[in-house]
């Protein structure tokens, strides 16, 4: 399926000036633009058009927007002129630093408002590039990819349910590979030392490597591969999610409690994130903040996250695996139990995200026209005529069809990984095994549709503020 | 609360505290988030230097209000106001 543009080497920089050009300019227009977000291209392109798109393409393709990632642009051109001596230090090769600031884009996007600050917004662009810059200057490889960016592990959550995978063509074609040029970079032919194009920088390695988890689209080892054996090939959406061999770059799924929590938390986020858009959210935080005694948002924010992205997965899951243990009659832990059903939530969890998205992204489409006329006019030059404010999107109410469908395809995805997960470690008791994760994500599944039916609103302010 | 509602202002001269009135007044409202279309309204004068218009908020939550307003002798003037924490209808 790779096509002549993708095959060309310098397709990703193609890719990444078009984007790193619209990012500066939402900088700029974060910054030094009308400070309101309907009308600036800072919050509408990220909050509205980028989100969405993502999602959407992580749907219905694969991890795009990893591969043509503008973070990515700066790296590339300071790599040019030094090379980074240091690995990530291998205490650090988990996902839980990246979780961590999974955890904290969320937080400070619900106590910021970030959605209604094109100046706090063109800031979190700013240090994006910053963090990637510097991550990258410091360590070799794609440590900043790989361990730190939280937009990165959200794409590979995600990306377990895209169409598209890097894969090998034949296996017998690497079974006779002697140089591993998809991991190793193709050499120089006369300087062995010299790499003229790089392999995997996540350390993926092509023939054992399953799945999209960890891979950024970034086409190195379909450059780097002599043989002409690696390309982007259609599979199942989510059979990674219950297959679980030992995979290049990552182990095995069922041993990784990180990458358990990183479900854990692509599904329980974006319960959190809808619900921070939704009426409820105002009665919850009054109530929160009179049982506390505090008028502090951030205090209040701060119970409302460990709630629901801690108490609330520990006691719903610890559940589920209790019940799971009682039905297939076993002793193990917990714990165990947790991380092999962790990744059934996600194709629910992508749902919810999808459903969020989705709405803004097709409510608001068209609102890029008259604020891309209204910058340009605000800088003397009005080509583009009069702002056309009139131009929004679909009715609220029309996307609400496509909402439950993503839902109810999360759903099913999910209940589809769940009994695939209890077949394979209970086989004799697949069915009792799998009845609580059933359980579980109908009731989430239930939750998310109370979420949708609740009327959105959009407040910077609570507690009467 | 969400929904239709009517816009009310009083012009007034700083200095002199009379009523303004003449003034061609046109309102803009906007939410705070991005990706809503704005409502805009005309105001019409009921009462020596009172406006009112009306307004179609199209969803609960913060809306700013930029009020554009032209006086009889050619003077402008413009405010942002900001009207948060509307409601949802059917709501407390």
């Amino acid at each position: 399926m790779i096509g002549r543009f993708l095959r060309w080497r310098h397709a990703r920089t193609a890719m990444q000036i078009p984007l790193f050009v619209l990012a500066l300019a939402m900088i700029a227009h974060g910054l030094l633009g009308p400070q309101l977000a309907p009308k600036n291209l800072a919050t509408v392109l990220t909050w509205v058009h980028y989100r969405g798109v993502l999602v959407l393409a992580l749907l219905a393709a694969g991890n795009l927007f990893c591969m043509a990632c503008p973070f990515m642009l700066p790296r590339e051109i300071a790599r040019r002129f030094f090379r980074p001596a240091l690995k990530w230090p291998r205490r650090l090769r988990t996902k839980w630093l990246a979780i961590g600031l999974f955890v904290l884009i969320l937080f400070a996007y619900e106590l910021f408002d970030l959605w209604s600050s094109p100046w706090w917004t063109a800031w979190l662009i700013v240090v994006y590039f910053a963090a990637a810059l510097a991550v990258d200057a410091v360590f070799r490889g794609a440590s900043f990819c790989k361990w730190v960016c939280p937009i990165g592990q959200f794409s590979f959550a995600a990306s377990t349910l895209s169409p598209l995978e890097v894969q090998v063509r034949e296996p017998d074609v690497c079974a006779t590979c002697t140089t591993y040029d998809c991991i190793r970079g193709t050499r120089h032919a006369e300087d062995r030392n010299v790499i003229v194009q790089r392999g995997c920088e996540l350390t993926l390695f092509q023939p054992r490597k399953t799945g999209n988890m960890d891979c950024t689209f970034c086409l190195d080892c379909v450059h780097a591969c002599p043989h002409d054996n690696v390309g982007l090939a259609v599979r199942l959406p989510g059979s990674e999610l219950w297959r679980d061999p030992r995979r290049s770059g990552i182990g095995m799924f069922s041993k990784r409690k990180d990458l358990a929590a990183l479900a854990l938390l692509f599904t329980f986020g974006a319960m959190l994130n809808a619900f921070g858009m939704v009426s409820p959210i105002y009665a919850v935080e009054t109530w929160l903040a009179g049982v506390m005694g505090t008028q502090r948002e951030a205090a209040v924010l701060g119970v409302l996250f460990v709630g629901l992205l801690g108490l609330e997965p520990v006691l719903l899951l610890g559940l589920a695996a209790w019940l799971t243990r009682r039905g297939a009659g076993t002793r193990e832990p917990l714990l165990p139990v947790v991380t092999r059903f962790a990744y059934a939530l996600v194709p629910l969890g992508f749902g919810i995200w999808l459903a969020h998205y989705g709405f803004h992204l097709l409510t608001g489409f068209w609102t890029f026209v008259p604020v891309t006329q209204s910058a340009f006019a605000d800088m003397g030059v009005p080509w583009l005529g009069a702002p056309l404010w009139r131009l929004s999107g679909l009715a609220p109410g029309r996307v609400v069809p496509l909402e439950l469908g993503f839902l109810n395809l999360g759903l099913l995805g999910s209940l589809l990984v769940a009994y695939r997960i209890a077949e394979r470690e209970y086989p004799a008791r697949a069915a009792r095994a799998f009845a609580p994760w059933a359980g579980l994500c109908v009731v989430l599944w239930l939750a998310a549709l109370w979420l949708l039916a609740q009327p959105m609103e959009m407040r910077a302010t609570f507690l009467g503020g | 609360m969400a929904g239709p509602a009517t816009f009310s202002l009083t012009l007034t001269d700083a200095t002199t505290g009379k009523p303004l009135s003449g003034a061609a007044v046109r309102l803009e409202a906007d939410m705070s988030h991005a990706g809503m279309e704005p409502v805009f309204a005309a105001a019409r004068e009921v009462g020596p230097g009172l406006y009112e218009a009306p307004l179609e908020l199209t969803m609960a939550g913060d809306w700013l209000v930029l009020v554009d307003a032209t006086l009889r002798d050619g003077r402008t003037l413009q405010r942002r106001l900001e009207l948060r924490g509307v409601r949802a209808r059917g709501k407390p």
